[in-house]
């Protein structure tokens, strides 16, 4: 005969009062939970507006550290959710790593669309408002080149603004940032594919891509993950205050979803998820050609191994298809998130990341210092 | 093939429901207590992981087969169907009270790109005649360099 009381769901009479102890502990946690997730704080280091296209707004990173290089380094999101991603908290913050190295950092927040920017697309997003956002890093910073690091569908904005501009990019830092959709075995190219996805329609009927179906869709790739499981973590580790802080600033990000302007949802899923033109050289911007080969500034080429969202076999045959020599690919253990927020990320990932921008940087000459503080107040 | 596909299964492949339950009870099963936590609430946390892990195996297979593809793009068709009816019945009813509709407005916002790109390359030719000028004129053409880097418009605004 069985022993049962080995059984881990058997309980003894102490497991029992156990149990109640610490679900009464966790419990009485609750009402200090709510406190912070009331007082969560998301996008940490101080930063300014310095420019303002329409609703986009382009943020300066404010900070006492040292500059060290002349090159400044321009941070560009996904139009899907914030950019506060990439400077979440403390200790998990990208951009912060590359403030202490010494570079002057930028980042774009493209600002909340309304329904009157359903026409704006690609050309209105890489040739007139990153065009601009350029220039004017470039103005403000007295350099002819800048670098720029681009994250998710804002890495493959990136790759198509460089292969436009070659001239004006030093150094280009890809994170898991889809080039090549030939791939279609996760997911979302399934969910995306042609015979699946009218986008069309869609943007027809909607005007922009509703941000409550964006959000919807990416909880779904992993629903027990997205809609069970992380709420018994969250049980598990209510005693945890750092945990909590954690939680709620991601929870945050992850709740606070825009709209995409609906003809660049359109032209980004039909032209680049759909038919796979960029990778091709086959996507036109603005009536030009959107050639990769034509980037030639070194490379770096960030993938997640874990990404549900961009595999990396989506953002690896970027080194191949450009025409630079100096190109580098790191596929680092974590998801598509944990690659920004990750602790691993941040230990590990970013520190080497910055090295490898410092050293292909233009270090900053005395002359310099007095010209970025003067045009930095200006 | 996966077990949620259109296709009549064969009768040597178990129903997705069977499998389903043998990979979560074999996989929970696998659960053995470590010296990091309490005996008996490090195994029923990794049951519960195994759990979470094969509905999540499942739950993505079923969302990768025909089925569910099917049913999501019909179930997008109609919504969109839908939503064209009342944005249509919108339509007109604003426009029996003469009041301009959400189409009107996207006419509005179009006729204005339009008027600005034409504009914009308008004044682009005209920039680009007036410094061919400006350089013919100009005994000097070689003159110094601006100090701030040179603004190049790649495309129309």
């Amino acid at each position: 005969m069985n022993d049962f009381s080995t059984m881990p769901w058997t309980m003894t009479p102490s497991d029992v009062e156990s149990m109640w102890n610490d679900a009464v502990r966790k419990f009485a946690n609750w009402p200090k939970a709510m406190q912070i997730a009331k007082q969560v704080r998301v996008g940490v280091t101080p930063s300014e507006t310095v420019h303002r296209i329409e609703k986009l707004r382009l943020l300066h990173y404010t900070t006492d550290d040292a500059r060290r290089y002349q090159t400044p380094l321009l941070v560009v999101f996904a139009l899907v959710n914030r950019p506060y991603i990439l400077d979440l908290r403390e200790g998990k913050s990208v951009v912060s790593h590359f403030i202490r190295g010494g570079f002057d950092s930028y980042n774009v927040d493209w600002g909340v669309p309304s329904d009157g920017d359903r026409f704006l697309g690609m050309n209105d997003y890489i040739e007139r408002y990153l065009d601009e956002v350029v220039d004017h890093v470039r103005e403000r910073t007295s350099s002819d080149k800048i670098n720029i690091l681009g994250y998710c569908m804002g890495g493959s904005m990136s790759a198509m603004y460089t292969a436009l501009h070659p001239e004006k990019v030093r150094n280009l830092i890809m994170l898991a940032a889809p080039v090549d959709w030939s791939n279609r075995e996760n997911l979302l190219a399934k969910w995306t594919d042609a015979r699946v996805f009218d986008v069309d329609k869609l943007i027809e009927v909607y005007g922009n891509a509703p941000a409550e179906m964006l959000q919807g869709s990416f909880m779904l790739l992993k629903p027990v993950s997205s809609l069970i499981e992380k709420w018994f973590t969250l049980h598990d580790n209510l005693d945890d205050e750092k945990f909590l802080e954690d939680f709620f600033a991601m929870e945050t990000w992850l709740n606070d979803n825009i709209p995409v302007a609906g003809e660049m949802f359109r032209q980004f899923v039909k032209y680049c998820m759909q038919e796979n033109r960029l990778i091709q050289g086959k996507l036109r911007i603005g009536g030009r050609e959107v050639n990769l080969k034509n980037i030639t500034c070194p490379i770096l080429n960030l993938t997640a191994a874990n990404d549900h969202l961009v595999p990396c076999g989506q953002s690896l045959p970027f080194n191949d298809a450009v025409g630079s020599t100096d190109r580098k690919a790191v596929t680092f253990p974590a998801g598509h998130i944990g690659m920004a927020v990750g602790s691993k990320a941040n230990r590990d990932l970013w520190p080497v990341a910055c090295d490898w921008l410092a050293q292909r940087s233009e270090p900053l000459s005395d002359s310099g210092v007095n010209q970025v503080q003067t045009n930095g107040k200006s | 093939m996966n077990g949620f596909s259109n296709s009549a299964s064969s009768g040597s492949t178990p129903d997705p429901f069977t499998s389903f339950w043998v990979d979560m009870m074999s996989r929970m099963s696998g659960a053995t207590p470590t010296q990091s936590a309490p005996l008996r609430e490090d195994v029923m946390r990794q049951m519960r992981q195994a759990m979470f892990d094969v509905w999540g195996k499942q739950a993505e297979e079923f969302m990768r087969s025909d089925v569910f593809l099917d049913a999501m793009k019909r179930s997008m068709d109609s919504s969109l169907a839908i939503k064209q009816q009342f944005n249509d019945f919108m339509t007109r009813a604003l426009h029996e009270s003469q009041a301009p509709a959400r189409k009107d407005i996207d006419s509005i916002i179009l006729l204005l790109r339009s008027l600005e790109e034409r504009m914009q390359k308008r004044l682009n030719d005209l920039s680009a005649r007036m410094e061919t000028l400006s350089t013919a004129l100009s005994p000097k053409a070689s003159s110094p360099q601006p100090s701030a880097p040179p603004r190049t418009k790649g495309g129309s605004r």
